[in-house]
C-alpha cells in the first residue's frame, strides 16, 4: 500500500509542474506583451522628439526673421532667396508641427494649443506677405508678425520639453515596473526552478525508491523464480517419479492376480484392470475409464450389491458364489471422494480346498463318516436345542472287540478294509439323522437323532451288536469280530456333553469287563467304581513311597521230594484304611495306569533280595505284567536288578502270562530271548486258560509252565481236567519244560497232579502267600527236613 | 528570325556590350552637368565630380541613376505614404564613392553621419516625390533621405530617424 500511495503522489507531483509551467508560460506571455507594448508606446514615444521639433521651430522662425532683417537693411537690394528659403524651411517645420504624434500631444495637452494656434496663423499670415518681401517694410511686417511669437514658442518648446521630460519619467517608471515585473517573473522562474529541481530530486527519490522497490521486487521475483526452477525441478523429477511410480502401479495392477476395479461417486468407472476384465469377459474396448458401470456387461447381481453398499458406504467382503460358476472373493471398499473399490479373487479353488479340509477336518478319511470334532459339535449342537421332554440324547460308544488281532495277524490293509464295513454296516443299522462318527482307531460312536427311553437305545445297540457280528470276509479270508458298546442316555436335563461321554466310556468299560460283544447301560455306580479306581489309583501311586507295599512269598513244592522249590512273589498292599487290599483290585489298576512298570520293577528287587538269603536250591518265581513289556527293555531291567542284588540269573523265573503273548509277538519273542539269554527261566503261567496257547509253546522258550488252578480244582469233578493235566505234563516233559500244578489244596490233589507228572506244585495245602518272615522259615524248616527225611504235614 | 551565321558571335557581343552599358548604368566617363538649380551637392572623397570636385545634382540629373520607390509608414506623416527617388547606393556608385560614412546636411543646417553600407544593406532612398508628388522645401523637399521603415522594422527607432535627413543639401563622403 505504501507503494501506490506514493505512486500516487508520484502522479500528482507529475502534474503539479506542468500546471505551473504553463502558468509561468501565460505569464511570460502577458509580460512579454506588456513589454513589447511599452517597449512600443515607449520606442514610439522616443522616436519623435516634440522639444527639439518645437524648439526648432523657434529657431527657424529667428532665422527667418534674420534673414528678413538683413534683406529689410539692404533696403530691396538684397537676395530674397535665403529668406524666401528661410520662409519655406520655416513652413515645413509648421507642417511638421501640425502632423502625428505632434498634435497627439498637444491634444493631450490643451495648455499647448493656444500658443500653437497663433504661432501657426502667424506663419500663414507672413506667407501672404512673402510674395513682395522685396518691398520695403515688408520684411519689417513678417517680423512684425512673427517676432510676438518668440517667447510663446519658447515656453512651447519648454513646455513640450517639461511633458516630454515627464513622459520619460513615466516611461523610465514604466520600465522599471516592467523591470520589476520581468525581475519577479524571473525570479519566479528561478524559484520555479528551484521548486522544480526539488521536485525533481523529490522525484528522484521517488523513482530511487521505487527503483529499491522495484528491486526488491525483482530480487524476490528472482529468488521466487529461481525456487520456482528449483520447485519446477523438483517437479520435473516428482513426476519423473510418478511416472515411473506409476508405471509401477500399472504394472502391479496389470500383474496382480485379484481383479480391480475402482468407481467414482457417479457409478463411472476410474481404472480396472485386465484381470478384471478377463474375469467378468467383458470386452476391453468397452472398460475404458468414464464408462458407466451400468454399461458394462457386469454381473447384475454383483453390480446391485456394490451399488447398495456405495450408498451405505459400507466396507465388506464376501464371497460370490453363483452355482455352477467360479467363485469370487469380493472385497468392497468405499472410497473418501464418494466412489468405491473392489478387487475380486477367484477362490473357486480355495473354497473348495476349505470345503475338503472342512469335511477332513470333521470326516475320517478312511470310513467318510463324521469324526471325532464334529461329533462332540453334534451332541453340544443337540444339547442346546429346545426339545421335548421325551426326547432325550443318547451316547452310544463302541469299541470293536479283538480288532488288534485282525490287524496283526491279517495287516493293517485289512484292518481298513474291515473298518470300512464295520462303517457300513453301522451306518446301516442307523436312520439317516443319527449322527455315526469314528473316533479313531476302532472306537466309534452312535448318537441318535432322538431317544425316547432306554429300551430303544438297548434295541439299537442289540442290532449294532448283531450286525457286526457277522462275519466279514476280508481279502479272501473269513474274518470275525465283536464290538463292546457303553450307553449314557441323557438324564432328566441339563447334561454336559462331556458328562454324557464319560458316563459312555464307563459304560464301554463295563462292557468289556462284562465279556465284551455285548452292550451295557451306564449306571450311576459305575461313577462311583471309577471314583474309587480313581481314588486307588491314587492311592496306589502313593504305596510304594509311603511303603504299603509288601512282597508276600508263597512256596512252591517240589512233589517228588516233597520239599520247597521255590517262591512265587507276590504282591500285597496293606493300605492304612483300605487294610489290606485285594490283588485283583489294584493290580489291574497298576497295570492300566502303568504304575506296574515301576511296582513290577521293585517287587522284582524285593524278591531278588530276599533270595540271595535263601540258599541256592531255592528260586524266586516273579509275575511280569504285559504292560511291563511296553516301551521299556523288559531284559535291560531285568539284568540291572540281577546286577544289583548280585543274585544268580539261574535262581530266577519270570512268570507271564498268555495275555502277553497276544501283544506285539515278534517284539515279545525278542524281550523273552534276550531275558532266556540272560540265563533266567521264563514261566508260562495259568496255562490252559488262554487263546491258542500251544503254537505259543512252539514259538517261545518257555522253562516251566504252569498249569492252571481250575483244572486242579475241577479234577475231582470232571475227568476232562485230569486228562488234560496228563497231556500237558506229558507234553512240557517231553519238549523239556517243568510243569507246576496250581491250586493244590488236597492230597488227593497232590497226589493226582504227582502221577500226572507234574514236577512242582502250588496251593494253599503248601502255605499260603506269606511275608519273607514265614518263607525264612519254611525254608529253615526244609532244611531241618532235609536232616530228617520226612515231611511235616 | 534567321540570324547571319558569320554574324551570331558578333552579335552576341555587342549585345553583351550593350546589355553591359545599360546594368552598369549610369557609368559614363563623364558625370555631365545640371541643367537646372541644382538641388544636392555630392563632396568629400569622390573621383566622380562636374563641378571642380563636387558633383551637383538636380532631379532630373539625379532620376536619370535611376528611380526607385517604396511605401512605408514614417513618424513623419500620418499614414504610409509612398517614397520615389534615386537609391543613395546608385548616387555613391554615380560618383565613384569612396567613403564609408557620409554626412547629410539638411537646408536648415541639421546634419547627420550616415554609413555608407545602410544603403546597399537598405535600399536607402534619397527621395525626390512623396505621394507621386516632387516636394517642396515647405515639405521637407527638395530631397529626403528615407529608409523603408516598414520594411526592416529594426530602422523604426531614432538613430534611424535621425539618419532620415529631410531638406538635404549636401552629402559629404569621408
Amino acid at each position: 500500500m505504501h507503494h501506490l500511495s506514493s505512486f500516487r503522489d508520484f502522479r500528482l507531483w507529475r502534474f503539479a509542474p506542468v500546471g505551473v509551467l504553463v502558468l509561468f508560460a501565460v505569464s511570460a506571455i502577458y509580460l512579454s506583451a506588456i513589454l513589447l507594448r511599452d517597449q512600443r508606446d515607449i520606442g514610439r514615444s522616443f522616436q519623435f522628439d516634440v522639444t527639439s521639433v518645437t524648439s526648432q521651430a523657434l529657431v527657424k522662425s529667428l532665422r527667418l526673421q534674420v534673414a528678413l532683417t538683413e534683406l529689410e537693411m539692404s533696403a530691396g537690394r538684397g537676395d530674397p532667396t535665403e529668406a524666401q528659403l528661410r520662409y519655406d524651411i520655416l513652413v515645413s517645420q509648421v507642417r511638421t508641427l501640425q502632423s502625428g504624434y505632434t498634435t497627439r500631444l498637444f491634444a493631450n495637452n490643451p495648455a499647448l494649443l493656444p500658443p500653437e494656434k497663433a504661432f501657426f496663423s502667424a506663419v500663414e499670415a507672413a506667407g501672404l506677405l512673402m510674395p513682395s518681401i522685396q518691398q520695403p517694410g515688408v520684411p519689417a511686417r513678417i517680423i512684425g508678425l512673427l517676432r510676438p511669437m518668440d517667447g510663446p514658442l519658447f515656453n512651447l518648446a519648454a513646455l513640450a520639453y517639461s511633458v516630454e521630460s515627464n513622459l520619460a519619467t513615466t516611461s523610465e517608471q514604466r520600465l522599471g515596473r516592467d523591470h520589476w515585473r520581468l525581475t519577479g517573473l524571473l525570479a519566479a522562474l528561478v524559484a520555479y526552478g528551484v521548486l522544480l529541481v526539488g521536485l525533481l530530486f523529490r522525484r528522484n527519490r521517488l523513482l530511487s525508491k521505487a527503483h529499491v522497490t522495484l528491486r526488491e521486487f525483482a530480487d524476490s521475483l528472482r529468488q521466487k523464480g529461481d525456487e520456482l526452477t528449483v520447485a519446477n525441478h523438483a517437479v520435473r523429477v516428482a513426476n519423473a517419479e510418478l511416472s515411473v511410480r506409476n508405471a509401477h502401479f500399472h504394472a502391479a495392477l496389470e500383474n496382480m492376480s485379484q481383479g480391480l476395479c475402482m468407481v467414482d461417486a457417479d457409478q463411472r468407472l476410474i481404472v480396472c484392470n485386465r484381470p478384471f476384465v478377463t474375469m467378468f469377459h467383458l470386452e476391453p474396448a468397452t472398460a475404458v475409464p468414464g464408462t458407466a458401470l451400468g454399461a458394462l456387461a457386469f454381473t447384475p447381481a454383483l453390480r446391485d450389491e456394490h451399488l447398495r453398499l456405495s450408498e451405505q458406504r459400507r466396507p465388506a467382503a464376501f464371497v460370490y458364489e453363483p452355482a455352477g460358476e467360479r467363485a469370487l472373493a469380493v472385497s468392497h471398499r468405499p472410497l473418501p471422494d464418494g466412489g468405491w473399490v473392489a478387487t475380486y479373487e477367484d477362490v473357486t479353488e480355495r473354497r473348495r480346498t476349505e470345503a475338503r479340509i472342512a469335511y477332513i477336518a470333521h470326516h475320517d478319511e478312511l470310513t467318510g463318516l463324521p469324526n471325532r470334532t464334529q461329533y462332540r459339535q453334534r451332541i453340544e449342537e443337540v444339547l442346546a436345542l429346545p426339545r421335548g421332554s421325551d426326547e432325550k440324547l443318547s451316547v452310544l460308544l463302541l469299541d470293536l472287540d479283538h480288532f488288534k488281532e485282525v490287524n496283526d495277524s491279517l495287516g493293517h490293509s485289512a484292518g481298513d478294509a474291515l473298518l470300512e464295513v464295520v462303517a457300513r454296516r453301522l451306518r446301516a443299522c442307523t436312520r439317516a439323522a443319527d449322527l455315526v462318527a469314528r473316533l479313531g482307531g476302532d472306537e466309534f460312536v452312535v448318537i441318535p437323532e432322538y431317544t425316547h427311553s432306554a429300551r430303544e437305545a438297548s434295541r439299537l445297540a442289540e442290532r449294532i451288536v448283531q450286525a457286526i457280528g457277522e462275519p466279514y470276509e476280508i481279502d479272501s479270508k473269513r474274518v470275525l469280530v465283536s464290538v463292546s458298546i457303553g450307553i449314557a442316555v441323557e438324564p432328566a436335563a441339563g447334561a454336559s456333553a462331556e458328562l454324557l461321554l464319560k458316563y459312555a466310556d464307563m459304560a464301554l468299560y463295563q462292557a468289556k469287563a462284562n465279556g465284551r460283544a455285548t452292550w451295557c447301560f451306564y449306571e450311576p455306580e459305575m461313577d462311583q467304581k471309577v471314583q474309587m479306581r480313581r481314588a486307588m489309583s491314587a492311592d496306589l501311586a502313593d504305596a510304594l513311597r509311603l511303603g504299603q507295599l509288601e512282597v508276600h512269598y508263597q512256596p512252591v513244592i517240589d512233589l517228588a521230594r516233597r520239599r520247597v522249590a521255590g517262591f512265587e512273589a507276590l504282591l500285597r498292599w496293606r493300605h492304612p484304611e483300605r487294610g489290606l487290599v485285594p490283588p485283583m483290585q489294584f493290580i489291574p489298576l497298576a497295570e492300566e495306569t502303568g504304575l506296574i512298570t515301576v511296582i513290577g520293577e521293585w517287587v522284582l528287587r524285593q524278591a531278588c533280595l530276599e533270595a540271595t538269603t535263601w540258599p541256592d536250591h531255592v528260586r524266586i518265581a516273579v509275575n511280569l505284567s504285559p504292560r511291563q513289556f511296553h516301551g521299556s527293555n523288559v531284559a535291560l531291567m531285568v539284568e540291572a536288578v540281577l546286577d544289583q542284588t548280585g543274585l544268580d540269573p539261574g535262581r530266577l523265573e519270570l512268570e507271564i502270562t498268555e495275555s502277553l503273548l497276544l501283544q506285539d509277538g515278534d517284539d515279545v519273542l525278542a524281550a523273552l530271548r534276550e531275558l532266556r539269554a540272560l540265563g533266567v527261566g521264563v514261566v508260562l503261567d495259568d496255562f490252559g486258560t488262554g487263546y491258542a496257547s500251544l503254537s505259543y509253546l512252539r514259538k517261545f522258550p518257555f522253562t516251566k509252565l504252569k498249569i492252571d488252578q481250575t483244572f486242579v480244582r475241577g479234577m475231582e469233578l470232571r475227568d476232562d481236567c485230569i486228562i488234560i493235566i496228563d497231556a500237558v505234563a506229558a507234553m512240557a516233559r517231553r519238549l523239556g519244560m517243568m510243569v507246576t500244578a496250581e491250586g493244590i489244596e488236597t492230597e488227593e490233589q497232590l497226589a493226582i497232579v504227582r502221577d500226572a507228572g507234574c514236577n512242582l506244585g502250588q496251593g494253599y495245602l503248601f502255605g499260603r502267600p506269606a511275608p519273607s518272615m514265614e518263607a525264612t522259615r519254611l525254608i529253615a524248616r526244609n532244611l531241618d527236613q532235609d536232616a530228617e527225611p520226612q515231611l511235616a504235614g | 528570325m534567321l540570324l547571319p551565321v558569320i554574324g551570331r558571335r558578333a552579335m552576341l557581343g555587342c549585345a553583351a556590350s550593350l546589355a553591359f552599358a545599360q546594368i552598369a548604368g549610369a557609368l559614363p566617363a563623364l558625370l555631365r552637368k545640371p541643367a537646372g538649380k541644382p538641388i544636392l551637392t555630392v563632396s568629400g572623397k569622390i573621383s566622380q565630380t562636374n563641378d571642380g570636385g563636387v558633383a551637383r545634382f538636380d532631379a532630373p540629373l539625379l532620376e536619370s541613376l535611376g528611380t526607385a520607390s517604396f511605401i512605408t509608414s514614417t513618424p513623419w506623416y500620418d499614414h504610409p505614404v509612398q517614397f520615389e527617388g534615386v537609391r543613395l547606393d546608385r548616387i555613391m556608385q554615380a560618383v565613384d564613392a569612396k567613403g564609408e560614412t557620409v554626412r547629410a546636411t539638411a537646408l536648415d543646417d541639421y546634419a547627420s553621419e550616415l554609413p555608407v553600407s545602410d544603403f546597399a544593406k537598405f535600399g536607402t532612398l534619397l527621395a525626390l516625390k512623396v505621394g507621386g508628388q516632387y516636394v517642396s522645401v515647405k515639405d521637407k523637399g527638395p530631397c529626403f533621405i528615407i529608409y523603408p521603415f516598414d520594411r526592416f522594422p529594426e530602422l523604426a527607432n531614432s538613430k534611424y530617424y535621425s539618419r532620415s535627413v529631410w531638406q538635404v543639401a549636401t552629402i559629404d563622403v569621408f
